[in-house]
């Protein structure tokens, strides 16, 4: 009897040494918006919520959940996944600087994880340990924003009345009481964006299961494209169908090719911008904020 | 007092009828108006005056072929009908339904030959096409597929799946395949070396040909009748009796086919059908 006890109490102290622990954490950052027009955020795994506000300065509030097999394993999680911040040519760039996600800054103000994509040899050793990191960020008003994740989180952005963009792949895009918002994009999840002003340039919204509802100034004037596989596309403002795009090619040789497209075109108030939506399966809303 | 009944009962049966005209007249245009959309495409020729080939794959849709006066182009239009059922539902909070009926359609011209490709969506796009008469034709469809070839002069084959397909006023030769509809074909003229082939298998394959043509029929309806105005010499199935097979059977094959030579034969036409007859008729 005491021979099995013993062996039990063994074996649940070596588990335990093996046992996945978890941390969770939170920091508060002040940002410094000095000469900054823009700011990116751009997360990995996790959620990011934006709140424009009427005080001059910008805060950054993370959750961050870190579990891990064994002890090195969370060393190796607690020094990798950090907040770093990076001011260049006007834009402030926030994101997690973990070696293998390689986050890179282009010549052109645009910020993106490249290692996610281009570093196969760092992908073949499993990163040991997972994370997410849940972002609350608070702007001026007037503070133009670009922000994305991939995995476990929603996007969401409130009362930020510049330029607003927003990429995710696993979660829903939600931005209210907006200033102007150029693109949208999501694969698995719904978009809905309601605007404070009638758009000027062109827009580009996408998803591939989810909907796709904006919601306009109710003197919305625009050309609106519209494309999705398996759902309807409906709107709340008076309308009139414009024909297909149609696209002529010539090639070398004589060869001449010519397009029609499958975007459903159609005219609200007297036309203007392109907004382009799109989806597989969902419907599509562009509706007008009451 | 009879009289007056009845008068009153032939101006209320007049004026229903009255009433009920106005009625349709009212609703089918209107219906009919806000669901249709039609692209047009001019495709020039590279080579006018010389002989064209067209060809069409597309996957739902019906096309619709004429042959005419042009020389320097061919005209493509492509029309989406919305006959989705929610087109009639009403929506709450006041919104309205756009249709959601575009397909790619994508046009190549190289050399005049013209190639027309649709995608593999579930919207309907049906295209009506013009061109020179001397064309040759390829047509792929299936879906809502119905195919009307009038007043072309070349080779064809025609394909579809769900529809009949109707050849009027042509020359040359022509092969037709569908499974759900009839196949009608009448010749101006028919090419004396190509032989042709028409199959379906619910539906009727009814051939117009000039009295001089020269064919041997190979005919098959398993469960319709062969009908001709022609002088048929019916022949023995050449492939009834086979000598020995490899396990040394000896092997009778009785198989639907009827063979007739007409105008002392000449290339091989075939025509089969299950559900249907088939008719072969002079000009």
């Amino acid at each position: 009897m005491n021979r099995i006890l013993i062996t039990i109490f063994l074996l649940c102290s070596l588990g335990s040494s093996f046992a996945q622990s978890r941390i969770k954490d939170s920091i508060q950052l002040a940002l410094d918006l000095n000469q900054v027009s823009r700011v990116h955020l751009s997360n990995i795994n996790g959620s990011i919520t934006v709140k424009g506000t009427q005080r001059d300065q910008a805060e950054l509030r993370g959750v961050r959940t870190l579990s891990a097999m064994g002890e090195e394993s969370m060393k190796d999680a607690q020094a990798d996944v950090q907040v770093t911040t990076l001011k260049k040519d006007g834009h402030l760039f926030i994101y997690l600087n973990i070696p293998r996600f390689g986050f890179e800054v282009d010549g052109e103000g645009k910020g993106s994880y490249a290692g996610c994509y281009d570093s196969p040899k760092g992908m073949r050793k499993p990163l040991g340990y997972s994370f997410t990191y849940d972002f609350v960020l608070y702007i001026p008003h007037n503070t133009s924003l670009e922000i994305s994740t991939i995995n476990d989180g929603d996007l969401s952005v409130e009362d930020v009345y510049a330029a607003v963009q927003a990429k995710n792949i696993n979660g829903s895009i939600e931005l209210h009481n907006i200033g102007r918002v150029s693109e949208a994009h999501t694969i698995n999840g719904d978009i809905h964006i309601t605007q404070r002003e009638i758009p000027t340039q062109d827009a580009f919204f996408s998803t591939i299961n989810g909907d796709v509802k904006l919601w306009y100034p109710e003197n919305l004037s625009a050309e609106v494209l519209l494309m999705s596989r398996r759902g309807e596309l409906l709107t709340a403002y008076d309308w009139k169908a414009l024909s297909p795009e149609t696209e002529k090619i010539t090639e070398e040789k004589g060869k001449s090719t010519y397009k029609i497209h499958s975007w459903n075109r159609i005219q609200i108030g007297n036309g203007g911008p392109k907004i382009h939506m799109e989806t597989l399966n969902g419907d599509l809303y562009v509706l007008k904020d009451k | 007092m009879f009289n007056l009944t009845n008068h009153h009962i032939m101006k209320y049966i007049i004026w229903n009828f009255v009433s009920i005209a106005i009625g349709f007249s009212l609703i089918l245009p209107i219906s009919s108006f806000a669901q249709n959309r039609t692209e047009e495409i001019v495709v020039p020729l590279s080579e006018v005056g010389s002989r064209g080939k067209l060809e069409v794959h597309i996957h739902r849709g019906r096309v619709t072929i004429e042959g005419s006066n042009r020389t320097e182009d061919v005209l493509v239009e492509v029309s989406s009908e919305d006959k989705d059922r929610q087109a009639q539902r009403t929506y709450p909070n006041g919104l309205k339904r756009i249709p959601n009926n575009v397909t790619n359609i994508r046009i190549e011209e190289d050399g005049n030959e013209i190639e027309i490709h649709g995608d593999h969506s579930n919207k309907v796009s049906d295209l009506f096409i013009e061109l020179p008469s001397n064309f040759d034709l390829e047509i792929h469809t299936h879906h809502n597929g119905d195919i009307l070839v009038s007043n072309v002069s070349g080779v064809m084959e025609l394909n579809s799946h769900h529809g009949p397909i109707t050849a009027k006023d042509i020359s040359g030769a022509v092969v037709a395949n569908t499974h759900h509809g009839a196949i009608k074909a009448s010749f101006k003229d028919v090419n004396s070396d190509v032989p042709m082939a028409f199959s379906t298998y619910h539906g009727n394959v009814e051939l117009k040909l000039p009295s001089n043509t020269a064919f041997s029929g190979k005919l098959q309806s398993s469960r319709g009748e062969i009908l001709t105005d022609f002088e048929m010499t019916v022949k023995p199935d050449p492939d009834r009796v086979k000598k020995r097979n490899e396990n040394g059977h000896f092997e009778v094959n009785l198989g639907g086919w009827v063979y007739g030579d007409v105008n002392q034969g000449g290339p091989e036409f075939m025509m089969k059908t299950y559900h249907g007859d088939i008719i072969i008729q002079k000009n």
